[in-house]
């Protein structure tokens, strides 16, 4: 090994050790540096880029007069309430499919049917079906959300230890009581990374749908905020819808993190 | 063997260019300089009836054969400000609505040829909907929160319900075609619209509530719009299609039946020639390239807080084909 390389190992070695925050935030900065320079150096027109100044300004200034605020809360609502019947609908199917053959038959192939449909394709029919409100949303958000729960889900049941299942037969636990008290537990690491992936599927439907829907005003979500900043030509505030979108997506990944942390992980299901 | 030099050819192609150029010129010396392509964009509605007149005649695609004209139909007034910023459209046609948000926020869009003056009826159908305070917390369509109708529903939210915003909340952006079927089969409460829209509406048992020449008096409805920018570099294009606007304007009003044949050979025969000539008749559109009431609708909205700046004349938003009309 020569000299220069081990120069360059250590160096390797020394910039590993700074912290991963330290790290990510030191490549934000240097992100946001280019996107201000592209926007002073190219001259490009406000109505088509937004700088990261005009663009911090408009977020300030959503948030203090709570033009973002009510977006945001009535988006996350709609989420809550898609994900959580989604989530209720496929506990109830993986259930049924745990205990008995027709009910497996049944979540495969409604699985099959429906999981590669993406959950925007079906908003046209639900305007058709509930009308131009929010319920058809919810049911677009709640259908984009079932299958990758349910997935999850029978996949965290199946691969459950025979022996737990067969303890659980011995000490004569009935079906649903060996459901409840040994499958679900047992399945909470798939299950948690199921509703995980379904917050993701319906935090992308639950924008579209918006984007789609145009309910104007206070009813609006984050989505209609964004398309009606587009219609004024605002620029700077569709910037700051797109952060918030984005700065709600961390927020969600950590705490599903923190989730985990309390759960799994203590638990020594699963490590970090 | 003996290689030619690479810049001989160079200039011998460039002769053989130059020739080829010459002759074609001199083949058509009143040739009028213009852009190698244009997209005109419209949107769904008879008050664009001049653009479609001229789309059926050819007459553009005639006047100026080296041009590749592609005609386009998009739902509301801000997605064509917003094909007009990204540079796919170089002539959009919309309301007054779009194009007064475009100008206070520095788009490049100004009107190059008006179209229509047009009376905008809100229409709803459960009898039960009679004036505008019945409205509150029902779901009214119009193209958008910008288009023209949004502006004169703010108006009547204004003066009946004190509060030009009262109604914000309420507008479920939708284009014409696909409101008039959704009031129809009672999805929605109500439809700010236009012709033919608000007379097929009519025809199906809904009412109109309110009317926005009550609110704004006779003023325009759509006009065509190009930037400054592509004026500046083809000015007599822009005259030349000012003067076929206007032709198609004469047309209509001399000869309703061979235009409403027109139209109905835009829409493949469906609606008939007869329900076109019926329309054109009863619309409450009148064809004209003066542009009316912008000045109006601009210190509107601006006083609603809609744009921030009006503009010191009407002549800021047009471009100088305009100017001799009496507009305001």
């Amino acid at each position: 090994m020569t000299v220069a390389t081990i120069a360059t190992d250590i160096r390797r070695r020394r910039r590993v050790e700074l912290p991963a925050v330290v790290r990510k935030a030191l490549l934000l900065v240097v992100l946001i540096g280019v996107w201000q320079a592209y926007v002073d150096l190219t001259h490009v027109s406000h109505l088509l880029f937004a700088s990261p100044w005009q663009t911090a300004k408009a977020f300030g200034r959503g948030w203090a007069r709570g033009q973002l605020g009510s977006p945001t809360a009535v988006t996350l609502r709609l989420l809550g309430e898609g994900v959580g019947i989604g989530a209720g609908v496929a506990l109830v199917f993986t259930v049924l499919a745990t205990l008995s053959r027709v009910g497996e038959d049944l979540l495969e192939l409604l699985t099959a049917i429906f999981n590669p449909l993406p959950g925007m394709a079906i908003l046209p029919l639900a305007m058709l079906w509930f009308g131009i409100n929010e319920s058809a949303i919810i049911f677009t958000i709640a259908l984009s959300t079932i299958w990758p729960i349910a997935i999850a889900l029978s996949v965290g049941f199946r691969t459950v230890s025979p022996t737990l299942t067969a303890v659980g037969r011995t000490i004569g636990l009935s079906r649903l009581r060996l459901v409840t008290d040994v499958l679900l537990p047992a399945a909470l690491p798939s299950a948690i990374g199921g509703v995980r992936a379904a917050w993701a599927f319906g935090w992308r439907t639950v924008i579209a749908a918006e984007l789609v829907f145009g309910v104007a005003g206070s009813r609006g979500g984050l989505g209609n905020y964004i398309n009606n900043a587009r219609l004024y030509l605002l620029t700077p505030q569709v910037f700051a819808g797109l952060v918030t979108i984005a700065l709600l997506g961390i927020a969600f990944e950590l705490v599903f993190a923190l989730l985990e942390r309390r759960t799994i992980v203590r638990w020594g299901m699963s490590r970090t | 063997m003996r290689r030619t030099p690479r810049w001989l050819s160079v200039i011998a192609v460039a002769l053989v260019v130059a020739a080829f150029a010459g002759v074609t010129a001199t083949a058509q010396p009143n040739a009028i300089p213009a852009p190698g392509k244009v997209t005109i964009a419209y949107q769904p509605g008879i008050g664009y009836a001049p653009l479609i007149v001229l789309k059926q005649q050819k007459a553009l695609e005639k006047q100026f054969p080296n041009t590749s004209f592609n005609w386009q139909v998009l739902g509301s007034g801000a997605a064509i400000t917003n094909g007009m910023i990204s540079g796919d459209i170089q002539i959009g046609a919309g309301g007054v609505g779009p194009l007064i948000v475009g100008w206070a926020q520095g788009v490049d869009a100004k009107i190059v040829a008006p179209l229509s003056w047009g009376d905008l009826w809100l229409m709803a159908k459960d009898p039960a909907i009679k004036t505008i305070a019945d409205l509150k917390g029902k779901k009214i369509a119009m193209p958008g929160p910008t288009s023209i109708q949004a502006v004169v529903l703010r108006r009547m939210a204004q003066l009946r319900l004190g509060d030009a915003h009262a109604l914000d909340s309420d507008i479920v952006s939708m284009d014409h075609p696909i409101a008039m079927q959704a009031l129809l089969s009672g999805q929605i409460d109500a439809h700010l619209t236009a012709a033919p829209y608000q007379l097929q509406e009519k025809v199906h048992g809904a009412h109109i509530v309110a009317r926005s020449y009550q609110y704004f008096g006779g003023h325009s409805f759509v006009d065509a719009w190009m930037s400054q920018k592509l004026y500046d570099q083809y000015p007599e294009f822009a005259k030349a299609f000012y003067n076929d606007v206007a032709g198609a304007i004469a047309l209509i009003n001399k000869n309703p039946l061979q235009v409403s044949k027109l139209l109905s050979q835009d829409s493949d025969g469906n609606p008939t020639w007869r329900q076109y000539k019926q329309w054109l008749a009863a619309s409450g559109l009148k064809f004209t390239t003066q542009p009316d009431g912008l000045m109006r609708f601009a210190s509107f909205m601006n006083r609603i807080g809609m744009v921030s700046k009006v503009p010191s004349s009407w002549k800021d938003l047009v471009l100088p084909p305009v100017y001799g009309t009496k507009g305001s």
